[in-house]
């Protein structure tokens, strides 16, 4: 194994290329990036990125780095195009790669609403060119009103920066209940309720028609009903698909995602990792089935060093397993989710859902449990995370949520007694 | 970029050399308190109740040094680090 070749120069592509480095790898590492910009975080574009004065350098390592300590060629601005598994290699612009193990990890593109790709005023989040030019949008003068078409976590938390920002802000969303595949109807509900709560307006059920503009700049929507909206701005919030379309040929099997076995192979020598990973996780499989593909901020980290690590020894690649974890900040508050939506078998183990929180829900399927969801809770998730990594019983959550919840009033009884001293 | 394992040591296996004692550092300014540590090394990092990170321990426990390392990795915000390695 001389030459490791990794594909995608985000978060699990980094990590990729740090994990072997930090093993002792020796051979040549090449890191592949659509974008010019070297690697950068994420999770905050959608969050304090847009909101804060001052905007952070969300990048993770200065090119110095690579260069130096992780002696990493890096090969930015120009997207990979085609691969070849059978004389193992890759094609970038106008050269030809030649590797020996390689790590797909090219993420996945935002979703867009067809026709209103060059329009002043409409914007996606996913890349950081989308995120300084949508923090000028909410940030100029003449932007009142924010409209966010879906409202998924990364529409939700553009949503909560708009308020914060002090813009009109509606949310449309073509399902009846917000999020309910990623938590569950029930859990959905609850978190729409942190929306309204905050002023901004949610309308669910709506299909938005057409993009209205004028001199190429958006007016505004007009729904399913005939019904139109004006507004300043328009975020598209409506997912990410994996983006594989470079592929095509390659002879992997694409399904939403590359498909890989349990130890991440996609092919001999060949890994994924991240958004564009779809893999049977074993920890579900017995209630769940099939593969999964997670855009997580936790398994890109996670899968990227597994599946560098495999590249560069397939002989000691192991099955990959995990319990998916993310969260996401919407105004003041921190909504966590660990583990699978299976089932709707939910129990509110702490706190107060029909307000929108705080609030712990636990999640059941058979005997397991699979999930817990917290908001503004954070002491909460990852003691159930680590039950549901443990194949814990549906009676060891509950126990642990009586333990806790008795914790807790213990503490409140102090900190009320501390009070009582103190005046 | 911070300083994870010794070049060359094997990352998720604890070695059998001896280990120097190991000192937890947390740059507060980045910890938000996501609890990815918590969930990886339960005995030595906690979320409170409002969100803080409680360290239980300033240096590794012996032998919980490769669920520690594996609890620096994981951080998202990349607050923690190991001292003495």
């Amino acid at each position: 194994m001389t030459h490791l070749v990794v594909v995608g120069a985000s978060l699990a592509g980094l990590r990729a290329v740090e994990a072997v480095r930090r093993d002792g790898f020796d051979g040549d590492v090449t890191l592949v990036g659509a974008e010019e910009h070297l690697p950068y975080d994420r999770p905050p574009l959608s969050k304090e990125y847009l909101s804060a004065d001052e905007c952070p350098d969300p990048r993770y390592r200065e090119e110095e780095t690579f260069a130096g300590d992780l002696d990493v060629e890096l090969v930015l601005g120009t997207p990979a195009s085609a691969l070849d598994t059978t004389a193992r290699t890759l094609t970038v612009g106008d050269r030809t790669l030649s590797y020996d193990g390689l790590v797909i990890a090219t993420g996945a593109h935002a979703r867009v609403l067809p026709g209103t790709e060059h329009l002043e005023g409409v914007h996606t989040v996913r890349t950081l060119d989308d995120a300084i030019a949508l923090r000028a949008a909410l940030r100029a003068e003449h932007a009142k009103r924010l409209t966010v078409v879906g409202a998924g976590f990364i529409g939700s938390e553009v949503a909560a920066v708009g308020r914060k920002l002090g813009l009109e802000v509606t949310i449309l969303e073509a399902l009846e209940t917000p999020l309910a595949r990623a938590v569950g109807e029930r859990m959905g509900r609850a978190l729409t309720h942190l929306h309204r709560r905050h002023g901004t307006e949610v309308r669910t059920g709506v299909a938005v028609e057409e993009v209205l503009s004028e001199d190429g700049r958006v007016t505004g929507v007009r729904l399913g009903d005939g019904t139109e909206l004006a507004t300043d701005v328009l975020v598209v919030g409506i997912g990410a698909r994996p983006a594989t379309d470079w592929l095509e040929g390659s002879g992997l099997t694409i399904d939403d995602g590359v498909v890989a076995d349990e130890t991440l192979a996609a092919a001999p020598g060949v890994y994924v990792a991240g958004d564009v990973a779809r893999w049977p996780n074993a920890l579900f499989t017995d209630v769940a089935d099939g593969t999964m593909r997670l855009e997580h901020w936790t398994s890109a980290a996670d899968q990227g060093g597994r599946a560098a690590r495999h590249a560069v020894d397939p002989s000691a690649a192991k099955a990959y397993e995990t319990v998916p974890y993310f969260w996401s900040d919407w105004y003041d508050g921190r909504v966590q989710f660990v583990g699978i939506a299976a089932g709707e078998d939910i129990e509110v183990v702490a706190g107060d859902d029909t307000e929108g929180g705080p609030f712990t829900a636990i999640y059941r399927a058979g005997d397991r449990i699979v999930g817990a969801l917290a908001v503004d809770m954070p002491a909460e998730v990852m003691k159930y995370r680590r039950l549901i990594g443990g194949r814990k019983s549906w009676d060891d959550a509950l126990e642990l949520a009586e333990q806790r919840r008795r914790q807790r009033a213990e503490k409140a009884r102090r900190a009320a007694e501390e009070q009582g001293a103190s005046t | 970029m911070v300083a994870l394992a010794a070049p060359g040591e094997s990352w998720h296996e604890d070695t059998t050399r001896e280990e120097v004692s190991m000192k937890i550092q947390v740059d507060w300014d980045r910890c938000t308190g996501m609890g990815m540590c918590e969930s990886l090394a339960p005995d030595v990092f906690e979320v409170d109740d409002d969100g803080s990170l409680i360290v239980h321990a300033e240096e590794v426990p012996e032998g919980m040094e490769s669920d520690v390392r594996e609890a620096v990795a994981a951080c998202p915000t990349e607050a923690l680090s190991l001292e003495g390695e």
